[in-house]
């Protein structure tokens, strides 16, 4: 994964923790200043072994900790300077999903190591949005659930995320029904 | 079959499109310009709505036939900006063109999206590139900033290092200054021989401990930056011939032999640093040799243009050198050869770096070659300006040459450590002198009010009053009472230049150092002696009382 997850990562430990917590994870992870580079592609065994660390120091379940992350992401990057990428992307739910494709493709003419996945919006109604997820990685469904949670509070939105598993991709649904029930 | 470029095919290829007629009105326009500037924009005069940044024509009718690339601009938004081509087609002009972003992605306070672009379109990869390498210049900045603050804790690190280094060296020295001194006196009474042999061991090893402390002292000044140089004449063949005195006296007591090539001539440098440096590596050379020796050779350069002369020392032994490796990391602090040569030969590791610095501070170089089992030369090469040897006084051979008694001199010693007190009293005793003590400066100046004193010896720094404090009120009592001054010298263990430049210009004589060097402290007396006697004949304004 690129430079600019790791970044994303020690900002939350930070936000969340404090400098002292941020020294412990590094050292365990094992990772140093040259890991935290936004446009460079680190193999996904270093990425691992950040979010192993702070697992290991928070106590967090994995889950939890990776939804986190993934909402904090959606934070994290608008803070940067790809802020104005994320509004070209769109300002709804729809448009982004809808858009992340090409941004991706974007990513990948410039950087070619990037590993980048794919969202196919499939359905979109005033009750329910379904997108299609796929992933040459597996295991980080708790972290695209943490992304589309964090990208409806960005738009204000509201809903609730679940995926089903399937063989080739994985199906995420956001029920805005229950929302507008609640 | 062609493709029919259809209304619908050229929104989704070009979504910043226009089609003008020849009269120059708008008759069509992309999606993406439709949002931005409104449905009025299609029906419009088109040079009501844009203007031709490039190329710098003012006619829509000057478009037929353009090959040139055009950049438009926005009557309405000025931060809408389109670049393309222009094509004629059923009578139609087709400018093809598409947006140029702003640096915030921003027109007119609204946001260029995705689908304002084409698909085909690099330019929003051209927008992440500029992105991207943004986010690149903060990594930079960050990764630097980060560095630097380590780099300055690091440097803090080892300036507290270094710090503690010099407290704890010049603590252990006052109570080693008391050990020498007083087994320097004990070697000159009646002692059985073995107690003299234990008596040798006790001065040698107290010699290398001052020596290391010293080492420790000197690196520190140098980390600190406050080493300091002198640049002052001096006869070359006397700083060989004087140094290979002890050199000789070393190797032989280890069995090995020592040569020396003959050195010449006067030189402006620091002759006590030269010497420190000749020493470093010669006692090495014979602290690592069991067999055959030790030689120094000095060679001369022709005088260089700027009146320099190359000067090159070799030291070289037959001792058991060292692999390339442990050549790497020689010059380098607290680094010695092995690691357990610190056991086997005892050291600090500190000299070779003290040495390296020394001859870097004098613009030189240091290095060495060696291999293991072969012995090792070590070069030091140096550019000093010569310098013509100065002219002897006629009085001064006869002067020095005269034993003078100093058991007449009256002397004053300020020293508030008792113990230092005890081994100044029994150092100037065989001299005959036996001193008055004050305990501080307060009781030194009114001791000088109440009795005559040949020569003063002030310690710096003690209670109540600091030797300084006393030694501008001793010159003030002189001068109020116009009585000649009194010879003051310091007696202290801080001798850096500018601490001595501050002795003297407090109305101090001069500076002598702690551990008391036997020598050095009967040469100042002698001087205070030979000019009491050179003045006596004439009224001896010493004695008269400055109250």
């Amino acid at each position: 994964m690129y430079g600019m997850i790791h970044q994303a990562a020690r900002e939350m430990v930070h936000t969340v923790a404090d400098a002292e917590t941020w020294s412990v994870i590094l050292e365990k992870s094992g990772l140093d200043e040259e890991h935290f580079i936004s446009a460079q592609t680190y193999t996904d065994d270093v990425t691992f072994a950040l979010i192993g660390a702070i697992q290991g120091v928070t106590g967090m379940p994995i889950g939890d900790l990776l939804a986190a992350f993934g909402r904090y992401w959606i934070e994290f990057a608008a803070s940067t300077s790809y802020r104005s990428v994320m509004e070209m992307a769109g300002n709804d739910l729809e448009s982004l999903l809808n858009n992340l494709d090409r941004m991706h493709t974007s990513i990948k003419s410039t950087m070619p190591d990037a590993d980048m996945p794919s969202f196919i919006v499939v359905h979109s109604d005033a009750q329910r949005l379904e997108v299609e997820y796929r992933s040459s990685r597996s295991g980080l469904e708790m972290f695209v659930k943490g992304l589309l949670e964090g990208l409806l509070e960005r738009f204000d939105d509201e809903g609730d995320v679940s995926f089903d598993v399937r063989e080739d991709h994985v199906a995420f649904t956001v029920d805005r029904r229950a929302a507008k029930v609640a | 079959m062609a493709l029919e470029l259809n209304k619908e095919l050229l929104d989704e290829l070009y979504p910043a499109r226009l089609a003008v007629t020849p009269e120059g009105l708008i008759e069509a326009a992309g999606p993406s310009l439709v949002r931005h500037l409104g449905e009025g924009l299609v029906g419009r005069k088109f040079l009501d709505a844009f203007k031709f940044e490039r190329p710098r024509i003012h006619d829509v009718a000057e478009l037929i036939g353009c090959k040139q690339s055009i950049i438009l601009k926005s009557l309405f938004n000025s931060d809408l900006r389109l670049r393309g081509l222009v094509k004629v087609q059923d009578g139609l002009l087709h400018l093809l063109v598409g947006h140029i972003p702003t640096a915030d992605g921003k027109v007119g306070g609204q946001m260029l999206v995705f689908s304002d672009f084409a698909p085909t379109d690099s330019t929003l990869d051209t927008h992440l590139i500029s992105v991207i390498h943004q986010q690149l210049l903060e990594d930079a900045q960050r990764i630097s900033k980060e560095l630097k603050a380590k780099s300055r804790q690091a440097e803090a690190a080892n300036e507290a290092k270094t710090q503690f280094l010099a407290t704890v060296s010049h603590e252990i020295r006052t109570p080693l200054n008391g050990v020498l001194g007083m087994a320097d006196f004990l070697a000159g009474t009646e002692l059985a021989p073995e107690q003299r042999e234990a008596l040798s061991i006790v001065i040698d090893s107290g010699q290398g401990l001052l020596t290391i402390l010293n080492d420790v002292l000197d690196y520190s000044k140098v980390e600190a930056g406050e080493l300091e140089l002198e640049n002052r004449a001096f006869d070359l063949a006397a700083l060989i011939k004087g140094a290979s005195g002890l050199f000789h006296v070393k190797a032989v007591e280890k069995g090995l032999h020592y040569v020396s090539s003959p050195a010449r001539g006067w030189f402006m440098g620091d002759e006590t640093r030269l010497r420190q440096i000749l020493s470093n590596l010669v006692f090495n050379a014979i602290k690592f040799t069991q067999f055959g020796g030790v030689e120094l050779r000095v060679e001369f350069g022709e005088v260089r243009d700027d009146g320099m002369t190359p000067l090159v020392f070799e030291v070289e032994d037959s001792g058991i050198g060292m692999s390339e490796e442990v050549q790497a990391r020689l010059f380098k602090p607290f680094q010695q050869g092995e690691v357990t040569t610190a056991r086997k030969f005892g050291g600090t590791g500190l000299g070779l770096a003290i040495c390296r610095n020394l001859v870097e501070k004098m613009g030189g170089e240091i290095s060495v070659r060696s291999e293991n089992g072969r012995g090792s030369v070590f070069r030091v090469e140096l550019a000093l300006q010569a310098t013509e040897a100065p002219a002897l006084a006629g009085d001064d051979t006869s002067e020095s040459g005269q034993q003078v008694s100093l058991a007449s001199l009256r002397v004053l010693a300020a020293e508030d450590n008792a113990t230092n007190r005890i081994v100044l009293g029994a150092l100037l005793k065989p001299m005959g002198v036996e001193p008055a003590f004050a305990e501080n400066g307060r009781e030194a100046v009114e001791m000088f009010r109440e009795e005559s004193f040949d020569v003063i010896l002030m310690d710096v720094m003690m209670p109540e009053m600091s030797g300084l404090e006393a030694t501008r009120a001793i010159r003030q009592l002189e001068s109020n009472s116009d009585a000649k001054p009194v010879p003051i010298h310091a007696l202290t263990a801080n001798l850096m230049r500018e601490q001595v430049a501050q002795y003297l210009e407090c109305g101090m004589d001069g500076a002598l150092g702690k551990p008391i060097n036997v020598e050095e402290l009967r040469g100042t007396l002698e001087g205070v002696a030979h000019a009491k006697s050179d003045a006596q004949g004439t009224p001896d304004t010493h004695n008269r009382k400055a109250s």
